[in-house]
C-alpha cells in the first residue's frame, strides 16, 4: 500500500531522514519509535504528501506523492492524527469538526449522521457532540481529533503521538479500538514514546540519526522506564508508602468552580473540593480526561478565582510568582528571550533582586534542575526538548517559590528526557512543596507522598500511597476486574 | 467568558444563518443612519436579544474592553470638529453597537453555518466567493484558540514574576504568542489538507430551506430599513 524508495529529507541541510526504504502492506499495524526530534513527525508527513522527499519517492497505492494530481486520492487513503490537539480543530463544536472531513469526501447527510454517532460511541465521547472544542481538556480534544479522522474511514490511519494526554483508562481503550480497526482491515501506523502501545504491531521501526531500522518491540518494553495504568507494579510502591510526616502549614483548598456560570452553557469543572496539602510534601493529583486537574492547578496557583469557596496558602491567598509558581504543560512555548540566562532571570528582574542574589539563585536553580552552566549563553530554542523543559523548571525555581504546581511536566517527552525531568523534580522535592499533576500514575506513585484523585470534578480519594493502592484494589474487586 | 459560538436552541440560534447575516448587515446600516433616539432603541434591543440567546449581558459588555483604545482614538479624532464631544460620543456608541450585534451573530451562528450563508451570498463571485467564505470560517475557528493562547501565556509569565509593563512585558507575551500562532497556523493547514480539504468542497450538512419565520423577519427588517432610509433621504 505504501512504498518509500530511497527517501531523503533534509532541513537546513541537516539530514532528518536518509536512504529510507520501506514497504507497508494493506492492513498492517506498524509501530514507529524514536527520541524527541528524531524525525518521526517528518516521516508521518511524508506519507500523505504534506512533505515531499528531496530525493527518492513515496508511493501510496502505486501513486507518487510528488504528483499533486494524486494528493487528494492519497489523503483519502491515508489520514493523520497529529500530536497537538489544539491545532487540528476546524469546527467550533465536536460535531462540526467531524462533519468537515466528511463534507470534503461528499459523504451523504444520513451517512454523516450514522458515522458521527458510531465513532463518538466507539470512543465513548457521545456526550461531547455539542460541546465547544476550545473548552475541552487536552485529552478530550485528542479523542475528538481521533473520532474526526476515524469517521473518514481511510484505508490507513497514521497516529503521531496522538494519545499522550489521555488517562490510562482512555489510553487503553483507544489502543483497543485501534486494534479492532486494524483487525477490520485498516492499516495503522502508530508513532509513540510508549512501547506498551506497540503490542499489536506486526513490525516496529526505530528512527535514529536519520536512519530507520526494524526493531524488536519486546526489547523496547524491557528496557524503557514506561508503563501506566491501574494495577501496574503496585507492590514496589507499597514499601515507600506512609513516609510523609504531618505538618501544620500548607495549602487548604475548599472550592467549587463553574465555567460560564449563569449561562445555558455553564459547566461544573470542580464540585466541593476539600483538600489539604501539607507543607514540604509532594502531592500527586491524578484523574481521567476532563476531570478538572488543570482547573485545580490554575486555582491553586492563584491564576483563577474560584466561583465558590477559597484557597489559602500558609493562611494567605495564593500569589503567583511569589509564594506559588506553576509550570504549565509544554512550558517551552513561553520562551521569548535570546539566551537561557535571560530566560532564567526574567522573573527575578521584576522582583528587585540584586545582581549577586540573582546569580546565586540562578546557580541554585540550575543545580536543582540538573543543568550545566555551559548552556546559559545558548539560545533556549536550540536546546533539546528535555533541556527546554528543565530550563522552564529552573526559571520557576529561581524565584524561590515555596509551592510549585507542575501540570503534566513530562508530557510529549521521550523516556530519556522524561527520566531526566523526573530526577530533577525529585531533587527539588526537598526544598519546596510540590503539587504534581499527571495522568502517568506510575510517575505520580513514584514521586508523591500523598495522592488525590479527581473524577468528573469531584474529589474521589485523598490519602497516602498505601491507602491509594488499597482504594484502587478495592475498586477493581468491586468492579470485577 | 465568551469566545465564540455556543450551540443552543433559542429562536435566534435556530434562525437560518442567511437570515441572521442579512439582519446583522441591515442592523449595521441602521446603526450608521440612526440619530440618538434610534441608537437608544437599538441599544435597548441588545439586552433583549442577549436574553433570548442566553448570553449574559455582562460577558457581552466585556467584549468591548479590548476595543477601549479604539474608542479613545475615535473620540480624539472627533474632538476638533464642531460639537466634537457630542459627535465623538455618537461615533463610539455606533461602533460599540456594531461590535455587540456582530458578537450576538457569532455567538449564535456556528462557523459552518456562517460559511454556508456567506458562500450563498457570494455565489456571484464563483469560486472566489467560496474561498472568502471558507477563509472567514477558518479565521473564526482560529480566533478562540488565539485568545485562549494569549490568556495562557499571560498566566504562565505571571507565574514566573511577569508584570505587564514596558517593552519587555510586551515582548514576553507577544513573542510566544506570535511563535505559537504561526506554528498553529502551519499545523492547522496540515490538518485541513490531511482531512482532504479541496477548493470545490461544498458545505451541505447544515443547509436548510428558509422557513416562513425567516421570510417574515427578512420582510420586517427590509420594511424598517426602507422607512429609515426614507426618513434620512434629503427633502
Amino acid at each position: 500500500m505504501i512504498e518509500l524508495e530511497d527517501v531523503h529529507f533534509y532541513r537546513q541541510k541537516k539530514p532528518i531522514l536518509e536512504r529510507v526504504d520501506l514497504r507497508i502492506g494493506k492492513g498492517e499495524c506498524i509501530g514507529i519509535v524514536g527520541a524527541n526530534g528524531s524525525g518521526k513527525t517528518t516521516f508521518a508527513r511524508l506519507l500523505n504528501g504534506l512533505l515531499l522527499p528531496q530525493k527518492g519517492v513515496v508511493r501510496v497505492n502505486g501513486k507518487p506523492t510528488s504528483d499533486s494530481e494524486n494528493l487528494l486520492a492519497i489523503r483519502r487513503s491515508i489520514s493523520i492524527v497529529f500530536q497537538n490537539p489544539d491545532a487540528q480543530a476546524i469546527g467550533e463544536t465536536v460535531e462540526e469538526d467531524i462533519v468537515f472531513g466528511l463534507e470534503n469526501l461528499r459523504v451523504p447527510k444520513p451517512e454523516i449522521d450514522r458515522r458521527i454517532d458510531k465513532y463518538l460511541k466507539i470512543l465513548r465521547i457521545t456526550g461531547l457532540r455539542d460541546r465547544n472544542i476550545s473548552l475541552l481538556s487536552g485529552g478530550q480534544k485528542q479523542l475528538v481529533n481521533l473520532a474526526a479522522v476515524m469517521a473518514m474511514e481511510p484505508e490507513c490511519i497514521v497516529l503521531d503521538e496522538p494519545i499522550s494526554m489521555l488517562d490510562s483508562c482512555s489510553h487503553k481503550h483507544v489502543i483497543k479500538t485501534l486494534s479492532g480497526l486494524n483487525r477490520a482491515g485498516t492499516s495503522i501506523i502508530l508513532i509513540t514514546h510508549d512501547p506498551g502501545d506497540l503490542v499489536d504491531c506486526s513490525r516496529v521501526f526505530a528512527i535514529s540519526g536519520g536512519k530507520i531500522s526494524q526493531t524488536d518491540p519486546g526489547t523496547l518494553v524491557a528496557c524503557e522506564d514506561v508503563g501506566s495504568g491501574f494495577g501496574y507494579g503496585f507492590a514496589g510502591f507499597l514499601e515507600v508508602a506512609g513516609q510523609s510526616e504531618p505538618r501544620s502549614r500548607g495549602i487548604k483548598v475548599n472550592v467549587s468552580h463553574v465555567y460560564e456560570p449563569g449561562t445555558g452553557w455553564a459547566t461544573a469543572a470542580l464540585t466541593h473540593i476539600n483538600l489539604t496539602i501539607e507543607k514540604g510534601s509532594v502531592t500527586g493529583i491524578v484523574g481521567g480526561i476532563g476531570s478538572g486537574k488543570s482547573t485545580l492547578a490554575s486555582l491553586i496557583a492563584g491564576l483563577d478565582t474560584p466561583t465558590a469557596g477559597s484557597i489559602s496558602i500558609d493562611g494567605g491567598p495564593p500569589e503567583p510568582g511569589k509564594n506559588v509558581a506553576i509550570l504549565f504543560q509544554q512550558p517551552e512555548d513561553f520562551f521569548f528571550e535570546k539566551t537561557v540566562r535571560k530566560e532564567m532571570t526574567f522573573g527575578l528582574k521584576r522582583m528587585d533582586v540584586s545582581e549577586g542574589e540573582m546569580q546565586s539563585r540562578m546557580r541554585f536553580a540550575m543545580s536543582q534542575a540538573g543543568l550545566y552552566r555551559t548552556i546559559l549563553d545558548r539560545s533556549p530554542f536550540h536546546l533539546s526538548i528535555g533541556e527546554q523543559r528543565l530550563v522552564a523548571l529552573a526559571s520557576i525555581l529561581a524565584i524561590y517559590p515555596e509551592y510549585i504546581v507542575l501540570d503534566e511536566p513530562t508530557a510529549s517527552l521521550d523516556s530519556k528526557s522524561r527520566k531526566r525531568v523526573l530526577d530533577s523534580i525529585r531533587g527539588v522535592a526537598g526544598s519546596a512543596t510540590i503539587i504534581y499533576i499527571s495522568h502517568h500514575i506510575r510517575d505520580v506513585l513514584d514521586i508523591s507522598d500523598r495522592i488525590a484523585v479527581l473524577q468528573r470534578g469531584n474529589l474521589a480519594f485523598t490519602g497516602t500511597k498505601s491507602q491509594y493502592l488499597k482504594w484502587v484494589s478495592g475498586r477493581h474487586e468491586s468492579e470485577g476486574w | 467568558m465568551l469566545t465564540g459560538y455556543r450551540k443552543g436552541h433559542s429562536c435566534i440560534h435556530t434562525l437560518d444563518p442567511r437570515t441572521k447575516l442579512l439582519a446583522t448587515v441591515g442592523t449595521g446600516i441602521m446603526v450608521y443612519l440612526a440619530g440618538p433616539p434610534g441608537l437608544g432603541l437599538l441599544s435597548a434591543a441588545i439586552p433583549v436579544l442577549a436574553h433570548i440567546a442566553g448570553i449574559q449581558v455582562a460577558s457581552l459588555i466585556k467584549r468591548l474592553r479590548p476595543m477601549l483604545i479604539f474608542f479613545v482614538a475615535i473620540f480624539i479624532v472627533h474632538l476638533p470638529v464642531e460639537g466634537g464631544i457630542y459627535v465623538g460620543i455618537l461615533a463610539i456608541v455606533r461602533f460599540a453597537l456594531l461590535i455587540l450585534f456582530a458578537t450576538i451573530l457569532i455567538h449564535t451562528t456556528s462557523p459552518s453555518e456562517l460559511n454556508m450563508a456567506l458562500a450563498y451570498f457570494l455565489r456571484p463571485l464563483g469560486r472566489h466567493g467560496a474561498d472568502v467564505a471558507f477563509m472567514v470560517r477558518v479565521a473564526m475557528a482560529f480566533m478562540p484558540g488565539l485568545l485562549r493562547d494569549k490568556e495562557t501565556i499571560l498566566r504562565a509569565q505571571t507565574a514566573r514574576g511577569y508584570k505587564p509593563n514596558g517593552l519587555t512585558g510586551f515582548t514576553a507575551t507577544m513573542m510566544p504568542l506570535l511563535r505559537r500562532s504561526f506554528r498553529k497556523a502551519d499545523e492547522l493547514a496540515d490538518a485541513l489538507e490531511s482531512r482532504c480539504y479541496h477548493r470545490n468542497r461544498e458545505c451541505y450538512y447544515y443547509n436548510r430551506a428558509l422557513t416562513g419565520r425567516d421570510w417574515i423577519l427578512i420582510g420586517a427588517f427590509a420594511g424598517v430599513l426602507v422607512l429609515v432610509l426614507y426618513h434620512q433621504s434629503p427633502g
